[in-house]
Parts: structure tokens; C-alpha cells; sequence
């Protein structure tokens, strides 16, 4: 145990750490401006009349406009300051709480990507990543450090890694490695793009580019901690998110991990490269740490309890049985990054006072368009609506209510399919953690196969 | 002590810095946007277009050049509604209107480039608002309708051309050429009613100044209706060309895609106007109508032609659908699910299109009076129901089938 303590607590160059602390708060500050620009700030969280809450935070709500935005104007700042180190250790607390907070307001603004920005929000209000290249400790220079103890970066490392690995698992499937989907499904939509675009809708092109992505998923982490593969590891981490952000509309996503993934380099990476740049040689970092930031042993069970905890959270997906993609529950939290294709239409049939007559409830009654799309293939929010609906009529005085839902979602290309049971009256039903009866079992069978144009014309060669 | 790993010499830079931003050039020569450069049709993004411009040129531009017509000839017949408003020339004037409502009911659902919307957020490409400059529908108001008649300030069309769209556009005039009512639809409260200015005017007034506003808005349905035919001409604006060069040189679409994406998102016209607006609220389906059923918010509650709306919308989604009427060879959105492999989903489709029009077709009479009969056979409710079903096929199946994001429904964030 204390052999490893001492591992934990070896002196690594504070070097990478810090470029790692400066080019996440610049990919996040870059965000902020997108959220600004993109009008997104009023479109998702002032115009809505209703927010799909987190379990147990049905209290966070919107702040009212000019609000909001104020907040999103802290948020950016506050990344800049991480960027640069300034203030770092209110800017990190900053950031981390209303990172969170905005995230909380509305579960159809879940991203895979936020909820990794989120961890490591909470890591950075830990971690001292302002003791080298800030302004913090150009200011007070008894905040000096250049190396830091290994667990930090171990930690972050850790945090990292986790995204690619459970991505990958995540991949372990028919739909993905058999089937080419969901992305035979997205690449005919792409046979646009310049060059390669006429061969994206070939079968095989999805299935290589699935098994590329899986593999890649799978094993870049080892690639980019070996020192002898690393650059060409990085130059297919810069490719692979070049091509998803060309592909996909991903946002910061692709940026973030260019960014992330080099936590996995040498920590003293940053000076080798501002000597190659300055063409002198590479100065060594100076002296240990100061001895605080050691690992005590009740910090090395924390260490182990966060990292037991956030292997658990996205394996609980299996307690649940069944195809996860279908029913969800366990979907959050667990890396299931672009794995799924899902479109569905929603309406809900209420019944009240006891009458026999049933009336339609559209969801858009409630819900933006984007809500409306991302919330028909999500059952706990198909539930949270019907539960509003409920609530609302009996505010409106009446009694008995029933509200169940018509359902019908296609996923991977499958023919949609009724994913809720018509029958149940959802206003009876609470939501929770147990497994949902009410979601009705997948369709089985595979995804329906996409042809290729080629294939096509061979088929019908009049077309010609 | 400080791990410290491999030291490097300072080397010579200006071969890595060259090579470096000759591989962000070679990136940024990839953007991914304009010219698939395939030309052709032997891709599936050049069938796109070929389908794009097929629908543009079979299916919207004979929809405009005939709503055109229909647009000028309303406006002879209004215009003598207004120099003589007889019980003739008025039947005239509404014969006029329900031929030129007929058409615009299937260009309703033909809101891509300039009769969809423009401006920043669900703006369709090339969007000119023109729709709501021709029918503003459900934004109608009667009482400004009344307002206006006593303000008796619509001699002039161009200057008329200013007002709110909803007191200008073919609503405004299926109330001005049907209403019998000498009374107005305003609350007491009203200034028209509280000062007296209504009651000043007597009925034949009334009916005159109903005559000269009504052609005075067919005057400004014509020229808008002949603008937006004109935007998609291609000796005009040319919006069909963009639609055919998706993708492939048009300014409008960087994608092919992106023009089916425009297109399914105005057919989904159908969903949200056609079965909820027009169908169920009126039924009493809705939950958004609070008591038994609310004919008042029927789409055409003067001209008693709602079920034809409802008609003539799913006619022009199944045209949109299928390139043109059944039964023809047309290059449509189903030979796009036939492309890639989707048989069964085209045929599916097609038939509930088909299924929906034949029970719309059953209901008896007018749609007012199968609600206020307390549809005795079912009837509007067995066509909610169909139009549901292909609605739901093309919502789901179809966008899903051809990775579709409607433009106005989709997603517009980020994903991962």
C-alpha cells in the first residue's frame, strides 16, 4: 500500500498539467462564445416553458433573462481565468458550479461531453493547476511549482481514459460491429462531403469506419501512453475528431478531446516543445512539491472511492438487462457516445373525471421542437411529461386523471415500434431507479440494411 | 526529485512549420461544404438533387403557376364584387376564392425556399416569408378585419400592403366575401363598438366596404402569390435551380441533404397544422379544446370548405411524396426510399397517404356538420387516426430511413 502511495506521490512535471488546465478553459471559453452566438441561451433555456429535470433536482430552474445570461458570461469568464490561471481557485469553483447548474436545467441538453466537463470542473476546484504558467503564480510567487505529484495527473488521466474505454464497450454490439449502424444510417445522409462523399454509402464503408471507431475507442489510450506510438497516436486522435466534427454535429466535442487526450503525453511534453520552438535546449523542472499536496492515506481511499464510483456508475446500465438503447435506463453518466439513431413521435391520450372519452395532448403543447425531438426516444422523460400534463389538469380542477402515451420510436433504422405500453396510465406510475415495466422489450431482429446507391443501380441498371 | 524524461536538441524548424501548414491548408480545403463535384447522378447526394429538382419542377412549380391563375382571377372577380356588390358578383367573388383556396391549400404544405420562413432560427434556405404575406392563417382576426372596414383606409393596395398580414391575406378575404353577419366579431369593449363607429355604418355600407377591402387584399394575394412564382421561376428567382444544384453549385444548400431536410421539414405541414390544427382541435380531439368540441376554430369557418383544406393538404404531401398524383411516374421521395432499400417503407407510406385521403373523403358533408353531429359514424375520428398513421410513417420511418432532420423540427445543438 505504501509502495503505491509513493507511486501516487513520485514528482511529475506540473508541465502538462498546466497546457491541460489552459486549453480547457480556452475550449470552454470558446463555448460559451458558441452559446452566445448560436442564440442558444434564449432558445434552450429562456423561451421553453417547461424543463425536463434531473431526478431529485426538480428545484434547479432557469434563471430569468438577462439572467442566464449573466451566468453564461461568469461561465465564459471564468474559463478564461482557468486558461490563464487567474483567480484560479474561485474561477474553478465558479465554473464548476454553474457548469452544473446549467447542465441540471434541462436533462434534453444531456451531452456525454458536458458530463466529462463536469467531472473535471470538480477535479480542477481540487487540483492546483495554477502553481505553474499562471498568472496566479506570476503574481505571488510562493505559489511556484513545477512539478506536482503523480496521483493528479493520474487522476485526470484516469477521468480521460474512462470516456474512450466505456465508449468503446459501449460499441460491443450487433447494431455496431455487424450492422455498420447507427452509422450506415448517418453516412448516406453525408454523400456530400468533397472527395470521399460518393463511397459514405457503401455498407462496407459503415462497417469499417464502426469497427475503426471501436477499435479506436478501445485502444488509444494505450497508443498515446506509449511513448513510441504517441505521435502517430495523436495524429489519428487529430484526424478521428477531425472527420467526426466534419461528420457530425458534435460541437465542442471534437475539440475537447484533441485537447484532453494530451493528458496521456510525457509530462514535461510542453517543455520540449517551447524549447524546440525557442531552439534551446529543454530547461528541467525544478524542485518536488511541496509535501501538502503528498497523498495521505485517507486521500488515496477518496482517490479510490471516486475512481470505484465512476467505474460502477456506467456499468449499473447492465443491472437493468434488456437492450439499453431501447428502454435507457442506466443510459446517462455510462460514455454511450453516438451509438444510437433514435426518432420517435409522442402524443399522450388523458382521460379525466371518470368520463370515457379520451383527448389527445400533443407534446408540443409544452415542449420547443428541439425538446420534442430529443425527448420521444427518452422514456423517463416520456414519463416526467406525462406526469406535467397530469399535474396541470388537476390544478385545472379535475379529478381521476389519466394520461398514457402512443410511443412509437425506430431505432437504427428499425421499423418504429411502440415503445411504451399504451395501456398504462403513466399518471400512476413513479419514476425511480427500478426497472420500468411500462417500457415495453425492443424490436427484435436486425436494423433495416441501407443500400448503396452503387448497389442500387446494379440492381436496376435502366436507371443508368 | 523531478522525473524528468528525454532532453531535445534545438533542431531546424522551418521544414516541421512548412509541413505543418501544409496539412491545415489540405484541412481547411476540406470543409466540408459546397460541390460534392460528382455531378452526375450515379451518387446518391446527385439522385437527391435529381429528386429535389424533380418535386420543384413537377410538383411546386405547376402548384404556383396555378395558384397564379387562380390569385388574378379572384382578383376580377373581386374587383367587380367592388364596383357593383351584388348577390351575383359576391357568389362570383367566393367561386373565385374557394378555386384560388383550393390551390393555395397544396401549396400550404410547399413552405420550402420562399414561402418559408427567413430570417435566423428555423429559416428555411432562400425563405422570403412570403407564405403569411399570401395566408396568415391561424394568426386570422376578425375584429382587426372589422377594425379595418371602419377605418375604410384600404383603397390604396399598395399602401394597404403595410398593415399586419392578418388583415391582408386570403384569411382576411374568405371572412370579407363570406361573412352574411352586418354585425362584427370585436368584444363591446372595442373602440369600433364602445365609440359607436360600427353602428354608424349601415349595412349596405358595410357591404361595400367589405367589397372594395376584399379586392383590394385579392389585389395584394395576386402580387404576392405572382412574387413568389416568380421567385421560384427559373427565369426569375430561380429556386427550383437551387434545389436541382443542392449541394452541387447552388448558393442556398451547401447539401443535397440539406434541401431534403427543408423539404420533409415542410411536409411535416401535415403533423402540426393539418391533423392537429385543422382536425382535432376543431373535433374536440384535442385536449387544447377545452369544451366538447370547438368548430369555431375550424380552419374555414365561413366558407364551410375545411374539409377540402384538409384534402387538398394531403393531396400536395402525396404529390411532394410521390413526385406526383398516384399512378404516375414521377421521381419522388419514394424512389429515394427505393434507392436505398426501403421498398416495404415506400410502399407503407403510400398506402397510408392514400388510406388517409379515402377516409377524409368519407366523412359526410361538411366537417362542421360531422362535429356538430357528434360524429355519428366515426368518421373524423377514423381520418385523425389515418392521418396519424402516415404521419407517424414519415415522421419516424422515413426520416429515420434517410437520416432526414427536418428543417424547423430538427435538431439544433450539439450530439453526441
Amino acid at each position: 500500500m505504501d509502495r503505491w502511495r509513493a507511486r501516487l506521490n513520485r514528482p511529475r512535471d506540473a508541465a502538462s498539467l498546466a497546457v491541460f488546465r489552459m486549453l480547457f478553459g480556452l475550449v470552454m471559453a470558446g463555448g460559451v462564445v458558441r452559446y452566445f452566438a448560436s442564440g442558444w441561451i434564449d432558445r434552450f433555456y429562456v423561451r421553453p416553458t417547461f424543463h425536463f429535470h434531473y431526478w431529485g433536482f426538480d428545484w434547479v430552474e432557469p434563471l430569468p433573462a438577462p439572467w442566464i445570461h449573466v451566468a453564461f458570461a461568469v461561465l465564459g469568464v471564468a474559463s478564461l481565468c482557468i486558461a490563464l490561471g487567474l483567480f484560479y481557485r474561485a474561477a474553478t469553483v465558479v465554473f464548476a458550479v454553474l457548469f452544473h447548474y446549467v447542465h441540471l436545467l434541462d436533462v434534453t441538453n444531456y451531452l456525454n461531453h458536458y458530463y466529462l466537463v463536469g467531472l473535471l470542473a470538480l477535479i480542477f476546484c481540487v487540483l492546483p493547476l495554477h502553481r505553474t504558467w499562471s498568472l496566479d503564480a506570476r503574481r505571488k510567487p510562493a505559489l511556484r511549482a513545477e512539478t506536482l505529484p503523480a496521483w493528479m495527473l493520474y487522476l485526470l488521466r484516469f477521468q480521460v481514459g474512462l470516456v474512450y474505454v466505456f465508449a468503446a464497450l459501449a460499441k460491443l454490439g450487433p447494431d455496431w460491429l455487424l450492422h455498420g449502424q447507427p452509422l450506415s444510417i448517418w453516412l448516406h445522409s453525408r454523400t456530400d462531403t468533397p472527395v470521399i462523399g460518393p463511397y459514405l454509402d457503401e455498407p462496407l464503408v459503415a462497417l469499417a469506419m464502426s469497427w475503426a471507431g471501436f477499435l479506436y475507442d478501445l485502444t488509444i489510450v494505450g497508443w498515446l501512453s506509449w511513448r513510441r506510438t504517441r505521435p502517430f497516436a495523436y495524429a489519428v486522435v487529430c484526424v478521428f475528431h477531425f472527420f467526426t466534427a466534419v461528420f457530425f454535429n458534435i460541437g465542442i466535442f471534437p475539440v475537447l478531446m484533441t485537447a484532453v487526450a494530451t493528458i496521456f503525453f510525457s509530462p514535461s511534453w510542453p517543455r520540449r516543445w517551447v524549447a524546440w520552438v525557442a531552439g534551446r535546449a529543454e530547461r528541467r523542472p525544478g524542485a518536488a512539491p511541496p509535501a501538502r499536496w503528498r497523498l495521505p492515506g485517507w486521500g488515496a481511499a477518496a482517490l479510490g472511492v471516486w475512481a470505484l464510483f465512476h467505474l460502477a456508475v456506467p456499468l449499473r446500465a447492465h443491472l437493468y438487462g434488456g437492450n439499453l438503447l431501447w428502454h435507457e435506463q442506466g443510459m446517462r453518466w455510462s460514455w454511450r457516445v453516438m451509438v444510437r439513431e433514435k426518432n420517435g413521435a409522442v402524443s399522450y391520450r388523458v382521460r379525466t373525471d371518470g368520463r370515457p372519452r379520451e383527448r389527445i395532448v400533443e407534446p408540443r403543447r409544452y415542449l420547443n421542437r428541439e425538446q420534442e425531438m430529443e425527448f420521444a426516444g427518452q422514456p423517463d422523460l416520456i414519463l416526467q411529461l406525462a406526469h406535467r400534463i397530469r399535474d396541470d389538469l388537476e390544478a385545472e380542477g379535475h379529478r381521476d386523471v389519466e394520461v398514457r402515451a402512443d410511443a412509437w420510436v425506430s431505432l437504427n433504422g428499425r421499423p418504429s415500434t411502440r415503445l411504451i405500453d399504451p395501456g398504462v396510465d403513466l399518471a400512476s406510475v413513479e419514476d425511480g431507479v427500478a426497472p420500468a415495466g411500462w417500457i415495453l422489450p425492443a424490436p427484435g431482429g436486425p436494423p433495416r440494411h441501407l443500400r448503396s446507391y452503387r448497389e442500387h443501380l446494379a440492381l436496376r441498371p435502366e436507371r443508368r | 526529485m523531478a522525473h524528468i524524461e528525454r532532453t531535445s536538441e534545438p533542431r531546424r524548424r522551418a521544414p516541421r512549420v512548412l509541413a505543418a501548414l501544409g496539412v491545415l491548408m489540405l484541412l481547411a480545403s476540406c470543409d466540408g461544404g459546397d460541390g460534392g463535384g460528382d455531378g452526375g447522378v450515379d451518387t446518391l447526394a446527385g439522385r437527391k438533387r435529381e429528386i429535389l429538382g424533380a418535386v420543384g419542377e413537377n410538383v411546386v412549380l405547376p402548384t404556383l403557376r396555378e395558384a397564379v391563375t387562380a390569385a388574378d382571377a379572384l382578383e376580377s372577380a373581386a374587383q367587380a364584387h367592388a364596383a357593383d356588390p351584388s348577390e351575383a358578383n359576391r357568389m362570383a367573388a367566393q367561386a373565385a376564392f374557394t378555386d384560388a383556396m383550393a390551390v393555395w391549400q397544396r401549396a400550404e404544405l410547399m413552405q420550402l425556399g420562399p414561402a418559408g420562413m427567413g430570417g435566423a432560427e428555423g429559416a428555411v434556405a432562400g425563405g422570403m416569408d412570403l407564405r403569411d404575406e399570401i395566408y396568415s392563417w391561424d394568426a386570422t382576426s376578425t375584429c382587426r378585419i372589422d377594425q379595418e372596414t371602419v377605418e375604410d383606409a384600404h383603397a390604396d393596395p399598395e399602401a394597404f400592403a403595410s398593415e399586419v398580414v392578418n388583415v391582408r391575406g386570403l384569411d382576411a378575404l374568405e371572412y370579407l366575401l363570406f361573412v352574411e353577419s352586418p354585425e362584427n366579431t370585436c368584444t363591446a369593449l372595442s373602440p369600433i363598438n364602445e365609440e359607436g363607429t360600427w353602428d354608424a355604418l349601415s349595412e349596405d355600407a358595410i357591404r361595400q366596404r367589405r367589397a372594395t377591402y376584399a379586392h383590394t387584399v385579392a389585389v395584394l394575394v395576386a402580387q404576392q402569390a405572382a412574387r413568389l412564382l416568380d421567385a421560384w421561376e427559373p427565369s426569375g428567382g430561380g429556386f427550383v435551380g437551387e434545389l436541382r444544384t443542392a449541394g452541387d453549385g447552388s448558393e442556398l444548400f451547401s447539401s443535397a441533404q440539406q434541401g431534403l431536410n427543408d423539404l420533409a421539414g415542410a411536409m411535416l405541414y401535415l403533423d402540426t397544422q393539418t391533423r392537429d390544427m385543422k382536425l382535432a382541435v376543431p373535433a374536440g380531439i384535442s385536449a387544447d379544446c377545452t369544451s366538447e368540441t370547438c368548430v369555431d376554430d375550424l380552419e374555414a369557418p365561413f366558407s364551410g370548405t375545411s374539409k377540402d383544406h384538409v384534402l387538398a393538404n394531403l393531396r400536395a404531401f402525396q404529390a411532394l411524396y410521390l413526385g406526383g398524383p398516384p399512378e404516375t411516374e414521377a421521381l419522388g421521395i419514394d424512389d429515394l426510399l427505393v434507392d436505398v432499400g426501403s421498398e416495404m417503407l415506400a410502399t407503407q407510406l403510400a398506402e397510408a397517404i392514400a388510406a388517409a385521403i379515402t377516409a377524409v373523403e368519407a366523412i359526410d358533408g361538411t366537417l362542421r356538420a360531422a362535429i356538430e353531429a357528434g360524429d355519428p359514424d366515426g368518421a373524423v375520428m377514423d381520418a385523425y387516426a389515418a392521418i396519424g398513421e402516415a404521419q407517424r410513417l414519415f415522421k419516424v420511418d422515413v426520416v429515420t430511413a434517410l437520416d432526414i432532420e427536418p428543417t424547423g423540427f430538427g435538431r439544433v445543438g450539439d450530439n453526441d
